[in-house]
């Protein structure tokens, strides 16, 4: 089973959510893979403390032309959507970071003038805390395109009872692209006003990749019952509901897992995964 | 000599925009300031590669020099492959940006934060940032 965990809203608990779960599950001899998705800002490893095993560079690929045999017909700038290639003047600019490696440059190019060559943009880690495996990417500092890397990460998991999908906050291509091909998504949200106004555009993301959801609500009881009103009206179940907890909090900002500290948590954490294990 | 300023609206008497590649059009002057063209930037509202499109826009147009407040690093690259001069810094009306070029060339001194860049400095941050949360990104960006 794979599922993902993600809001729209950032901050709202996925990754303590993520990385509870897995090792909960670890603890009842699953095996459990845990991928961490949100490849900006990889933070699973604070909690989950993985030792690493190996890591590797992902590369996408971005045009290069030969001046010597282009004769700057602009073909290539014409069939880019995203500005990546432009013929200016004399000379045919290419601006690797707004590149998405589509190859329609190379191939409208009827000189054949573009190869294209390998830039690295990633890294990803593996490594493991017991018997869980961790998996991660990490964008290079001042690189945007995650969806690659994220799809790099997904490729990278072994087969296991239950892969976790740490996803990327908001409902944009990397969110799609972590929750894209999984089972099940949780969407772990607060009982604020933002935090249900970014629930529901990331509850019309998932709906419309048509993959089955449910809803987590972290620091419950913060704001009356306008997330519980939104999910009935939706016909979306609640599936646990984390309590506003200042022990969870120190365990957090301890870079802890709240479900080895406190065993209230850890109940709420084996309800949780025994009700997916029960779905599925 | 053709010069380009980033407008708000086709006039010699409209506030300037600040932004290179976002902006709605450029008004189009001679170096005396009489107005020989508009150029609606239809690039304002891409989603990636704004300055770029823009910087292509007044190429096509045969401009010589760009007067603007800030322009990114991509969109400069692209006017001086043209070998088109860009001069940042600049607020104010489209007629006080000419003016001042006319008279020195120096953007005026006032509360813009960007330092005053000549020709073919590069300038401004990099777009595309983290997009989280808030807001219905209309068209999601892959």
């Amino acid at each position: 089973m794979r599922v993902a965990i993600a809001s729209g809203k950032g901050g709202t608990g996925k990754t303590t959510v993520a990385t509870n779960l897995a090792w909960v599950a670890a603890q009842a001899e699953k095996s459990v893979v845990y991928l961490d998705c949100d490849v900006e800002e990889p933070n699973g490893q604070i909690f989950l403390k993985p030792i690493a095993d190996w890591r590797k560079p992902v590369t996408v690929a971005v045009p290069r032309v030969d001046p010597g045999v282009c004769d700057l017909c602009g073909l290539c700038g014409e069939i880019c959507q995203f500005s990546a290639i432009v013929c200016v003047g004399k000379k045919v600019l290419v601006f690797p970071e707004l590149c998405h490696s589509c190859g329609g440059c190379d191939l409208v190019c009827p000189l054949s003038a573009i190869a294209e060559v390998p830039r690295g943009i990633a890294t990803l880690m593996a490594g493991h805390k017991g018997s869980l495996r961790y998996i991660q990417g990490l964008l290079n500092i001042g690189e945007a395109m995650s969806p690659p890397v994220i799809r790099a990460v997904k490729e990278e998991a072994p087969e296991a009872e239950l892969v976790i999908v740490d996803a990327p906050p908001g409902t944009a291509c990397p969110v799609v692209e972590a929750v894209r091909g999984c089972d099940h998504v949780l969407l772990v949200t607060e009982p604020t006003p933002f935090g249900l106004h970014d629930l529901e555009l990331a509850l019309e993301t998932v709906q419309s990749l048509e993959i089955p959801c449910e809803v987590v609500i972290n620091r419950a009881g913060l704001n009356g019952s306008a997330t519980e009103d939104f999910c009935r009206q939706k016909g979306i179940e609640i599936v646990a509901e984390f309590p506003d907890s200042r022990r969870v909090a120190e365990a957090y900002s301890r870079g802890e897992l709240a479900s080895e500290k406190d065993p209230e948590i850890h109940d709420l954490f084996r309800s949780l995964l025994t009700h997916l294990e029960d779905s599925t | 000599m053709r010069i380009a300023i980033s407008a708000t609206e086709s006039s010699l008497d409209a506030p300037m925009d600040e932004r290179f590649g976002r902006c709605p059009c450029f008004v189009i002057t001679d170096s005396e300031g009489a107005v020989q063209d508009m150029v609606e930037n239809i690039h304002a509202e891409r989603g990636s590669g704004a300055g770029i499109q823009a910087a292509r826009l007044l190429i096509e147009r045969d401009v010589s020099v760009v007067l603007t407040g800030r322009c990114g690093p991509n969109a400069s690259e692209t006017l001086a492959a043209a070998g088109i001069g860009i001069v940042t810094g600049y607020s104010g009306t489209v007629r006080q940006a000419v003016e001042r070029y006319a008279a020195g060339g120096e953007p005026p001194a006032n509360d813009n934060p960007a330092p005053a860049t000549r020709s073919f400095a590069r300038g401004g941050g990099r777009g595309m940032g983290r997009g989280s949360g808030m807001g219905g990104a209309k068209t999601p960006r892959n």
